[in-house]
């Protein structure tokens, strides 16, 4: 496990009687790539300008290789911030604006343009370097802004929803590049998303926050196999979610009577018989057929909608009490012509795939 | 469509009209400043420069004319500087008082010119500098600041928040911010600026007239002229008092328009 190098402590943070960031306390690892993810308005952006220095905490700490970084203004801290909206100066040529840190650090000029060019090579964007700011594409900025950031070296990287204001295509190509960078610059990522896709695909671990809290830390799959609770499950999405009441207990499994009927869990939580609790199970998990097998929960249900991604399919079935239900499976599983809407399947899973949280 | 196309015609002739009554009587001055004849009648008595001539031989005028272009200089340098300062802290701060700030800022050009030049006699008779030229720049000051004010507050409005953020996060302190992104942003309205309050105090009489004392500006200058004497010489120095206090404002308002006209274009700039 590499040091760790950042350390925020209890981190609170108000503005006026409106609270962003209730309690945040987690460390970074050297060269970590690590996501901050949640919903908007959740505080995650809050807790990355804090970093950067541009909003004093209320309270807690915050520390860089031990030491307190709490007091020091935004330009004596070595973290320099990819923009949402890249705030580019528009009064700079794109080498200008790279060299514009540089310049702060009173590199001489030929120095300076030297590593500005080495940088626009690097992201490929040499030809625009004469170019005014206002002449660029989404896509040309967001390399600029990464430019501006990176041509400092520094050993921790800020990005606030950096590819949130591009076209789809060209988001999952930056993402790409994203990780490329990450792995030959062996730097730390801090980065900012209210994207599930772009956290998962691209960082060692997730932070997820609400209402200016952490509810959940880990790695992707982690996260995604095992939600710690209901919040995190409906956020993450991909996920079934029943409320039952406990009926039964059985050594390492428990039988939760739903609206749907009974259906066994693993028995993640020590809840007792009578007791409210909510059943998760991943919507891959689940699987369709034609006929009931008495093995495992079974509940049929007709098809109500389909949603073709890619490879993947997801569809959203109607239990006969009014239940909804989502099962994704590979296209090709589905292919043949038996899968359309109004169709009645028996969705099925094993007891171990079910697991419980607190309701 | 008929309805709009005699509208515009008829808007034509509004606009053709109301700059006639604004330019002609320069018009005039213009013309019978290049005439041969003493009198401003008509008909003309040829083109001839004589009364240019004169004026340049006039030590008080060319006098006025210098005092003029040093207080117009000074006022824009300071004004705009005071203007940039006062405009920035708006932009940047929010504090306690801050609505009576601003209004405080804004209301020099809102009280009369008369009322203006009177307090500024009283008060600089008691600090002793009128009838200097740094008397003239102070009370011209007072009045120009507002309009650099304005026009750099405007052009603030247009700043990006982040743009300060980041520059503070590329490792910029407060004052590098301000020297190497605040002002480079606001370059053109700076400039503008310079020009605009150039012009008010290049053309401005009343404070002129309390606190100048002996050392009289062009306008002064002019004035005194014709309560003296009606020389058609007046007329020349008329002509030039314009030409220079147009031109300032012309190239103020180019600058403005650029700016205007990039974010038209969706440049932002």
């Amino acid at each position: 496990m590499a040091p760790v190098m950042l350390e925020l402590h209890g981190l609170q943070k108000s503005f006026g009687n409106s609270v962003a960031v209730a309690d945040v306390s987690f460390a970074i690892s050297k060269g970590e790539f690590i996501a901050l993810m949640g919903p908007s308005g959740c505080g995650k952006t809050t807790t990355l300008r804090m970093i950067a220095g541009l909003d004093k905490p209320t309270a807690g700490e915050i520390r860089l290789w031990g030491r307190r970084l709490n007091e020091d203004e935004p330009w004596q801290r070595e973290a320099p911030l990819v923009w949402q909206n890249y705030a580019l100066f528009p009064f700079l040529s794109v080498r200008k604006n790279v060299e514009f840190g540089l310049k702060q650090r009173s590199v001489p000029a030929a120095a300076r343009k030297k590593k500005a060019d080495e940088w626009l090579a690097r992201l490929g964007i040499t030809e625009l370097a004469e170019r005014g700011v206002d002449q660029l594409s989404g896509g040309q900025r967001q390399r600029v802004a990464l430019a501006r950031a990176l041509v400092l070296e520094p050993e921790m990287l800020l990005l606030d929803e950096p590819l949130s204001a591009l076209d789809p295509h060209l988001r999952v190509r930056m993402q790409a590049e994203l990780v490329r960078l990450h792995r030959e610059l062996k730097i730390t990522f801090v980065y900012v998303t209210h994207h599930q896709s772009e956290a998962f695909a691209m960082a060692d671990r997730v932070v997820i926050m609400n209402e200016g809290r952490i509810q959940q830390i880990g790695a992707p799959q982690e996260i995604f196999r095992r939600p710690l609770n209901r919040q995190v499950a409906e956020f993450i999405g991909g996920n079934n979610i029943f409320r039952g009441t406990i009926v039964e207990t059985k050594d390492n499994l428990v039988k939760v009577g739903t609206a749907f009927g009974d259906v066994w869990a693993t028995r993640t939580l020590d809840l007792a018989i009578g007791e409210q609790a909510l059943i998760i199970v991943a919507a891959d998990r689940v699987e369709l057929a034609d006929s009931t097998t008495g093995q495992g929960n079974e509940v049929s249900a007709r098809v109500a909608t389909l949603e073709f991604v890619g490879a993947t399919v997801t569809v959203f079935l109607e239990t006969e009490d009014g239940s909804e239900l989502q099962v994704q499976r590979p296209l090709h599983e589905m292919e043949g012509g038996q899968l359309r809407v109004g169709r009645s399947f028996v969705a099925r899973w094993p007891a171990e795939h079910g697991f419980l949280l607190a309701a | 469509m008929r309805s709009r196309l005699y509208g515009g015609w008829l808007l034509h002739v509004y606009t053709a009209i109301v700059f006639a009554f604004i330019f002609a009587p320069l018009l005039t001055i213009a013309v019978f400043s290049f005439n041969a004849d003493r009198f401003p009648s008509l008909p003309w008595a040829g083109f001839s420069l004589i009364w240019y001539q004169a004026v340049f031989a006039d030590p008080t005028i060319a006098r006025g004319l210098l005092n003029s272009l040093m207080v117009a200089g000074a006022t824009a340098v300071i004004a705009t500087l005071l203007g940039f300062g006062a405009a920035y802290v708006d932009y940047r701060y929010r504090f306690f008082g801050k609505g009576v700030y601003t209004a405080l800022m804004t209301v020099p050009p809102t009280i009369p010119v008369v009322i203006l030049g009177l307090a500024m006699l009283t008060f600089e008779g008691r600090i002793g500098i009128t009838g200097t030229l740094s008397g003239i720049v102070a009370g011209h000051v007072v009045l120009c600041m507002p309009f650099a004010l304005a026009l750099i507050r405007l052009r603030l409005a247009d700043l990006d928040p982040n743009l300060e953020a980041a520059s503070w996060n590329l490792g910029a302190t407060r004052w590098t911010t301000v020297r190497d992104a605040i002002i480079p942003f606001c370059f053109p309205a700076v400039v503008a600026a310079l020009f605009l309050t150039a012009a008010i105090s290049f053309d401005e009489y009343m404070i002129a007239w309390f606190v100048s004392g002996l050392n009289e500006t062009l306008p002064v200058r002019l004035l005194a002229m014709l309560q003296g004497q009606v020389s058609p010489r007046i007329n020349a120095v008329g002509t030039m008092v314009f030409a220079v206090s147009i031109a300032l404002v012309v190239v103020a308002q180019l600058l403005i328009g650029r700016r205007l006209r990039l974010r038209a274009a969706g440049g932002g700039r």
